[in-house]
């Protein structure tokens, strides 16, 4: 296959990376920005830097995990998927919904299962699906420990006021940095996952005992497309977070972002499931999640933390939704695009 | 070299240097009213000159604050109440400075009779005033026991409000035999006093309302 026709069908992924940059860098990084916290550019660089490390080091867990769900094995078909989770986050995005590129790809991916006849692993799709229910309140069961602790540490500190700023500012950045690994670690299966079985890379040895694998070579492609997302479109995305659409303070904007790269952590890190499992210790499973779900779900915590007041039981319910309007209509385009490919471009879609 | 500057300090430090600098001006004006009371006539100008230049010094600091804060974004949430909160107190140092070269311009006549009542309005105006810098101070650091300073500065303000009240009846009985020009000016001056008080209770408004701001 020649590098023209490899780069047309990895272009999806790309885009998907792009997208995933200018939005969810805005979850992490857009209050601290937003508020003058934390200037654009050291927030998108830190980002960047970040979620790049976390898709080379960390991404392998959750994208197994997809490979278990669905092993595409075309390129063609790996294409249709991810084109077909982008326009339906695109979709969504529109209605105003909080849309997951997790559950997109997810539906897209058995998508291809029913167009290629096979049978979908119901037990990993319902240990995905739980996931993305437990995530909003894990992320709220975070937030409202930390909201605890930094409560506490704030009340019974005389830290002057002008010192705290400087603090929360350290905070947020070392916050947003964990937040951007998490995110690239967790997310990147969305962006490159399905490309793995066909990945057109080969093993780069640098030395005799450093090698970069294709898959690692994969996702850091995956998370240089994150990174420019980061640096072409985010700032407009996080001016927007910061300003209007949660009013968070600084200290609550870190707890959020502490929260939620917990959990994006929590369901990325392979060292976590070896230590929890080799422990017979019930580990949390490795699954790409929503990032703007947990955010919704930390701001809720914090919410009930602050005793319950201004919580918009609404969001639950477009939460919900998500979990079956995502997947559903990411399955039906899935399903369209790939017959459109083998059937009008005469693409094989189906190793 | 200035990139490594600590603004944050520097921030603190300067907003430390001017509460205190409105700390010594309203120790300086209750000392000057008293020096005048008591017909002290060369201490009272030496208090009236030190005033003016605490309220240049507390000018400049200032000046300061409102550079570091806005120059390089410092706390951007809560920096448009703090900048309100400081210029706000600008005007203890610029209403101390005021009445005392008021007293030094047009020295007014106090009866005996009526010493003891200016000189305790004068020490509840400066006790409102230096319990509402302590709650900026607390509001700065320790928020969560500001309230006792609101609540003592508006006690202080209510009885310099009583003791003006009061005052007021003195100087226009028909007892005190002055001319109501003369009169006049005492009240003017009694006000001038009890001002310092009124500004102190505006402050603590204020800090009642921000301190809701720093809870997180």
């Amino acid at each position: 296959m020649g590098l023209i026709t490899i780069g047309i069908f990895l272009s999806a992924g790309l885009f998907m990376g792009w997208s995933l940059g200018a939005n969810d860098a805005a979850n992490i990084f857009g209050t601290a920005v937003g508020t003058r916290m934390i200037r654009f550019r050291t927030a998108a660089i830190v980002c960047s830097v970040f979620v790049i490390i976390g898709a080379v080091v960390g991404g392998a867990g959750t994208s197994n995990t997809l490979g278990e769900l669905g092993a595409i094995n075309a390129i063609a078909g790996a294409f249709a998927v991810t084109v077909s989770a982008a326009f339906t986050v695109m979709m969504i995005t529109k209605r105003g919904l909080p849309v997951s590129t997790s559950q997109a790809i997810v539906g897209a991916i058995i998508g291809w299962n029913i167009f290629a006849g096979l049978q979908t692993d119901t037990a990993v799709a319902v240990k995905i699906v739980q996931t993305w229910a437990f995530t909003p309140i894990l992320a709220a069961i975070f937030a409202v420990v930390i909201y605890w602790i930094v409560k506490y540490f704030i009340e019974h500190t005389k830290i002057h006021v002008v010192r705290m700023d400087k603090y929360i500012r350290y905070g947020l950045i070392i916050a947003g940095a964990f937040g951007s690994y998490s995110l690239g670690a967790n997310n990147i299966a969305n962006v490159m996952g399905v490309f793995i079985k066909v990945s057109p890379f080969n093993e780069i040895a640098i030395t005799s005992s450093i090698t970069i694998t294709g898959v690692q070579q994969l996702f850091l492609l995956g998370g240089i497309a994150i990174a420019v997302g980061v640096f072409t479109y985010s700032k407009r995305v996080m001016m927007t977070v910061g300003d209007s659409i949660f009013k968070l303070s600084p200290i609550s904007a870190f707890i959020v972002v502490l929260a939620t790269s917990l959990v994006l952590f929590v369901f990325s890190s392979e060292g976590l499931y070896n230590f929890l499992t080799s422990r017979n210790l019930p580990a949390f499973p490795l699954v790409p999640v929503s990032q703007s779900q947990a955010v919704v779900g930390a701001i809720m915590g914090i919410g009930l933390a602050k005793g319950g007041r201004n919580i918009d039981i609404s969001k639950i319910g477009k939460i919900a939704m998500g979990w079956v309007l995502t997947p559903l209509i990411s399955l039906i385009i899935s399903f369209i695009v790939l017959n459109v490919l083998q059937n009008v471009f005469l693409q094989n879609v189906i190793g | 070299m200035n990139i490594f500057k600590d603004r944050n300090k520097e921030l603190e430090m300067e907003i430390d240097l001017y509460l205190n600098s409105l700390q010594k001006g309203a120790t300086t004006f209750l000392e000057g009213v008293k020096s005048y009371l008591r017909g002290e006539t060369e201490q009272f100008n030496e208090r009236a000159k030190l005033i003016t230049e605490q309220e240049k010094e507390a000018d400049e600091h200032l000046v300061n604050i409102k550079f570091v804060l806005l120059k390089y974004d410092l706390v951007p949430n809560l920096s448009a109440d703090i900048l309100e909160l400081m210029d706000s107190m600008d005007d203890i140092n610029d209403v101390s400075k005021e009445v005392l070269l008021d007293f030094q311009v047009q020295k007014p006549h106090i009866d005996p009779s009526l010493i003891d009542d200016f000189g305790h309005i004068a020490k509840k105006s400066m006790k409102a005033v230096e319990t509402v810098i302590k709650g900026v101070r607390i509001y700065l650091t320790e928020y969560r026991t500001v309230e006792d300073y609101i609540t003592k500065t508006n006690l202080f303000e209510s009885d310099a409000d009583t003791l003006l009240h009061n005052l007021k009846v003195k100087i226009f009985d028909e007892q005190l035999n002055r001319s109501l020009c003369e009169k006049i000016v005492l009240n003017k001056f009694a006000n001038e006093l009890a001002e310092l008080s009124d500004i102190a209770e505006k402050i603590a408004s204020k800090l009642s309302v921000f301190r809701f701001k720093r809870s997180i």
